[in-house]
């Protein structure tokens, strides 16, 4: 039941660079588990770009239901 | 007494109607929680910190109310707990971190206020994953819970020492958080009920966030009724948690009894059923569920819904950036006060960039549009895995923190939509399984109601974990 996460060397290098613009240093010796949580998480973005069209564009954010008119 | 049985199997209800008549006292019941505690807890670690001397306190408040005449509502006198990111004025509070071992909050949480006002008995604080995130770590100021199914296995989290306290019946209601499934994969694991009441139901004033716009504050319990209950207490609205709605509180326990006539129930088969995670006996104990409830009286049928993957995205990435936000700080100067598994996961969220994070609230506000118009739409309210199997053995998790796959929740997280996990059965290790009904926003009263009548129906609630008082995990 525990999702096996396996990265590459590059994967390893964006990574590292996204933790320095964000002015994070990782322990090296904490660094595995947190590299790979990142990839993890990464590996969801595709996810979210999927193509819009203008119209379906919101302009306010989330709520749980509808508005009262 | 003897009338009565063991006082830890009494129901709120039914504690509440011995209160009321006289037949026991809150102070009895509190002495003979805190004798069970005192039993089971060091097999299973669900405290962090017993209040003993204030519960009696309390308890004996309660008594006097009662004598008096003075009725302050359905959980007067009655023993609970409260998850460890639950602010509680002179009471530590530490999110189960070192960050925060000796941290004693000024001001009650707004969810104690009600509890407390409402003249609940306030047992202690029960144990989490660190800040609600971390994992079941070894490397915290307290151990972690263990499933009282079986102690060698983890209970799920993060409310965990809420489902292993409820499970081996130290008491009937604990108060846990969920952002992603934390109330609903751990009462899954344990056999519990848990709900996770729409966004904006219960105020999470004074509760350590994980996530803003995905925490939710909701109780574990051991039957429907008994969160109908709580849920009549702690719901409503508190200008002083922006996302607090104002919505009549409704009577939740008002529907249960009903059968499931004229319900229709959307049976999410498809949106799990390739999940590399799904076992057979959970998928079994699924489908179980859903010939019951249409054998209540339910119209049910299989429905689709978003994929997956799409939630799941969408709610990683809101949490993780959340998290990062609110943790940025300690986790730059002081990592080594995080456990293990907690600095791990919370840091991850620094890989993100602002444009992920507004690409994801933008698909939130299309899944949630999507579900609502939807599969919520053409039916009352859907049936979902909460759990895809049992609780794992603590033997499966590594030094490094790992994401556990076997938990469908956060995608109603991610809509705000109430969800009610709820025991379905057993594996063949003995474990429990569990579902979710899921409902419109704010119509947790259906929830309730349909998870009352499957319960009534299936029995599975009133199978309890049979303990051995002498076993230690190994």
């Amino acid at each position: 039941m525990i999702a096996q996460d396996r990265h590459s060397s590059s994967d390893e290098a964006d990574i590292e660079r996204r933790f320095l613009n964000a002015g994070v240093v990782v322990p090296a010796d904490r660094a595995e588990g947190a590299y790979a949580a990142a990839v993890r998480l990464l590996a969801t973005l595709h996810w979210l770009r999927t193509p819009r069209t203008a119209a379906a564009e919101p302009s306010h954010i989330f709520a749980p239901g509808k508005k009262r008119s | 007494m003897s009338t009565l049985g063991p006082l830890h199997e009494l129901s709120i209800a039914e504690a509440g109607r011995a209160l009321r008549s006289g037949q026991v006292t809150s102070r009895n019941l509190t002495e003979a929680a805190l004798a069970r505690i005192d039993a089971l807890d060091p097999m299973f670690n669900a405290f962090v910190l017993i209040t003993r001397e204030r519960a009696i306190v309390e308890a004996e408040r309660a008594d006097a109310s009662f004598a008096s005449g003075v009725d302050a509502g359905p959980l007067q006198g009655v023993p609970y707990a409260l998850k460890d990111i639950y602010a509680t004025a002179g009471v530590r509070t530490t999110c189960h971190s070192n960050l925060l071992r000796d941290n004693v909050p000024e001001n009650d949480c707004a969810v104690q206020e009600k509890l407390a006002a409402g003249g609940g008995v306030l047992l202690g604080k029960v144990g989490t994953f660190e800040f609600a995130i971390g994992g079941p770590s070894f490397d915290l100021p307290f151990p972690p819970a263990r499933n009282p199914w079986n102690p060698d296995h983890f209970t799920g989290g993060s409310s965990s020492g809420s489902a292993a306290a409820v499970a081996s019946g130290m008491l009937r209601m604990a108060m846990g958080s969920d952002t992603g499934g934390s109330i609903r994969g751990p009462a899954a694991l344990c056999g519990v009920v848990g709900l996770k009441p729409t966004y904006g139901r219960v105020s999470r004033r004074g509760v350590f966030p994980l996530a803003y716009s995905l925490d939710h504050c909701g109780p574990l319990t051991w039957s429907v009724e008994d969160t109908a209950l709580t849920m009549q207490v702690i719901a409503g609205y508190d200008s002083q948690d922006p996302a607090s709605v104002d919505v009549p509180v409704p009577d939740f326990k008002a529907a249960l009894g009903r059968n499931l006539d004229g319900v229709r129930i959307g049976y999410t088969r498809k949106f799990f059923i390739d999940n590399p995670f799904l076992t057979a006996e959970s998928l079994k104990a699924l489908d179980a569920a859903a010939e019951q409830m249409a054998a209540l009286g339910a119209a049910v049928d299989e429905v689709d819904i978003s994929s997956y993957e799409l939630f799941d995205a969408c709610a990683q990435v809101i949490m993780f950036a959340e998290a990062f936000a609110i943790h940025e700080a300690d986790l730059k100067t002081r990592p080594y006060a995080y456990g293990r598994y907690g600095y791990q996961r919370l840091v991850s969220g620094a890989v993100l960039s602002a444009a992920d994070l507004v690409q994801a609230q933008r698909l939130r506000r299309e899944l949630t549009a999507a579900l609502n118009d939807g599969a919520l739409y053409t039916h009352d309210a859907l049936l979902a895995p909460s759990g895809l199997a049992t609780a794992a053995p603590f033997s499966d998790f590594g030094k490094d923190a790992a994401r556990w796959g076997g938990m469908l929740t956060n995608p109603f997280n991610v809509t705000g939509s109430p969800a009610l996990a709820l025991p379905i059965g057993f594996g063949a290790n003995g474990l429990p399984l569990g579902a979710q009904i899921v409902g419109r926003p704010f119509d947790e009263p259906l929830v309730l109601r349909i998870g009352a009548a499957y319960e009534a129906a299936a029995g599975v609630s009133l199978r309890r974990p049979r303990i051995v008082e002498t076993a230690q995990p190994s």
